[in-house]
């Protein structure tokens, strides 16, 4: 069996997905909210996906990776992937990517922003997956205008990230962001979107059939599974998907999602990749004995050290 | 008509819930998407949960009501509610948590938020404790926000609301009517909820609240609560 712990802002990828195609392996595949698993207390044999490091804070960070050690310590009948704090958030691996020279754009916490930053950029939060929350902002003046506007929409300064933003469009101004999905050893090569927006949401995307057939076979051969290995693993993540681009003839990296959704493209680009996300979901359980459940709990000292600044 | 300007957490649920009380007499408005220039004179501009906002986000919150039209009257200005602070008794919950030995159960552990407020049932063990508040952070409550209250300083059963809108306050016991006015005006609080017990014809606060909880009176008073904003 393969669980996936969520926060309660994560809940519904898995389950939505397996409801649609997958309903006859509902009892190999579950979604369950930490919280929820806490106050059952108990938790049965399976490999555990920890999701959402990037939504979560230092203390539940904390708290999640007391579960890992609890979980690991049950025996071989318990599996565990995505460390919670070994995995790098997302400022940590594009700070990474580009101090490496890998990524040609720079990302920035508000707090140590230069006065030069390379105009424009666009304003993200680090723990969520909403993609941009402003527009393109191409002066200092605007920049502040819509960090005052975010800060006064209740956002937290310490999670907004200014980004660079790095034009990877081609010569007829379409954007083509690739996603490729990593279940333990297993790699499915989702999609190109292809969009004339920056953004590279599968609800921007606007393609031709050429470019929808591109995608499908980038899906069949699975080009870059070799290109971007690297990089889940110097982001600690064993499940999620990461999102790129080629351009110049180089990869630039986006982001690595550990909680990706399945529920965004048309029925037919879902229906020809839902079994190859079913089988790489399902791998992350492969040989694993089953075995009694053991007891999950967090001790009250350890508790009180999660909680430390 | 009356713009009620609440905390995006707040807004989804506002409309949901509320929006056939109010409809056609409130509009509700994210903090972040305030239009100035929209808001005419002569309407009334409620601003909720500013209490609990930090000195930066009150601050612009105090700018947005700078930029309002002459002519437009104000409830809960930031730039006037005071930073809301815990009622006497309560401790945070790393506190209790720290200083087990000391701690005085049964507990209820509460979250104050711009957006609402929830509690937790009585407490009455360390083990209790520390199973909520793990289940309370991993949910994404910040621990920060997380208040731990002596659950004897209130008899739970005799709990009371009373609401202010305006010059009007709603649910008053009379013998206690100025001690709670008092307690609205020393917040600098227009429109807001207060939650009390009376303990051995003592009057003890358990919450004050400027959030949108206060434009949640019972529905049966829903107009009276208008009409007491219209003529205040």
């Amino acid at each position: 069996m393969v669980i996936f712990l969520t926060l309660p802002e994560g809940t519904g990828h898995i389950d939505a997905f397996y409801s649609r195609y997958g309903a006859r392996a509902r009892r190999r595949v579950a979604e369950i909210t930490y919280h929820e698993l806490l106050r059952r207390g108990r938790a049965p044999g399976a490999a555990y996906v920890f999701t959402d490091r990037e939504r979560m804070n230092l203390p539940q960070r904390r708290i999640a990776a007391n579960i890992w050690d609890q979980l690991l310590a049950g025996g071989a009948a318990f599996r565990t992937y995505n460390h919670p704090l070994k995995q790098l958030g997302r400022f940590e691996l594009l700070r990474k990517l580009y101090d490496m020279g890998v990524n040609r754009y720079n990302v920035y916490r508000l707090a140590e922003l230069p006065t030069k930053v390379r105009f424009p950029v666009f304003i993200r939060a680090e723990n969520d997956h909403n993609g941009p929350r402003t527009a393109l902002v191409h002066t200092r003046a605007e920049l502040d205008q819509e960090t005052d506007r975010l800060l006064l929409h209740g956002l937290e300064p310490e999670n907004l990230l200014v980004i660079e933003f790095e034009d990877t469009s081609d010569e007829s101004g379409f954007f083509h962001k690739r996603g490729v999905l990593l279940a333990g050893d297993e790699t499915v090569a989702n999609h190109i979107y292809t969009s004339k927006s920056w953004i590279g949401k599968s609800e921007t995307a606007n393609e031709t059939l050429a470019q929808r057939e591109a995608s499908d076979e980038f899906f069949r051969n699975n080009p870059d599974a070799e290109l971007v290995m690297p990089f889940f693993e110097l982001a600690g993540i064993q499940y999620g998907r990461i999102d790129y681009c080629i351009s110049g003839g180089a990869i630039q990296v986006w982001e690595i999602n550990d909680n990706p959704s399945y529920g965004g493209g048309s029925r037919a680009y879902k229906d020809l990749r839902c079994g190859a996300w079913m089988a790489a979901i399902e791998s992350l359980a492969e040989g694993l004995p089953t075995g009694h459940g053991i007891s999950i709990a967090i001790d009250p000292p350890d508790l009180l050290e999660a909680l430390k600044h | 008509l009356i713009y009620a300007v609440l905390d995006f957490f707040a807004v989804d649920a506002f409309c949901s819930v509320l929006s056939q009380q109010f409809e056609g007499a409130v509009v509700p408005v994210e903090y972040s998407i305030v239009d100035e220039s929209k808001i005419e004179s002569g309407s009334t501009v409620i601003f909720f949960g500013s209490s609990l906002f930090t000195a930066a986000r009150r601050n612009l919150a105090r700018q947005a009501e700078r930029r309002l039209l002459p002519g437009i009257r104000v409830l809960n200005s930031p730039g006037r509610v005071k930073p809301r602070s815990p009622v006497s008794s309560a401790r945070t919950a790393v506190e209790v948590l720290r200083h087990a030995r000391d701690a005085d159960f049964p507990l209820s552990l509460r979250v104050d938020h711009p957006a609402g407020f929830f509690e937790s049932p009585a407490l009455y063990t360390f083990a209790e404790l520390a199973d909520t508040i793990a289940e309370w952070v991993m949910a994404s409550t910040r621990i920060e926000d997380i208040w731990a209250v002596p659950m004897n300083d209130f008899d739970a059963g005799s709990r009371s609301k009373v609401y202010r809108a305006g010059a009007e306050i709603f649910g008053c016991p009379p013998q206690h009517r100025d001690q709670l006015q008092l307690i609205f005006q020393e917040a600098r609080v227009d429109v807001g909820v207060v939650d009390f017990a009376i303990c051995s014809g003592q009057l003890k606060l358990w919450r004050l609240d400027d959030g949108p909880a206060a434009l949640m009176p019972h529905p049966e008073m829903t107009s009276e609560w208008l009409h007491a904003l219209a003529k205040s």
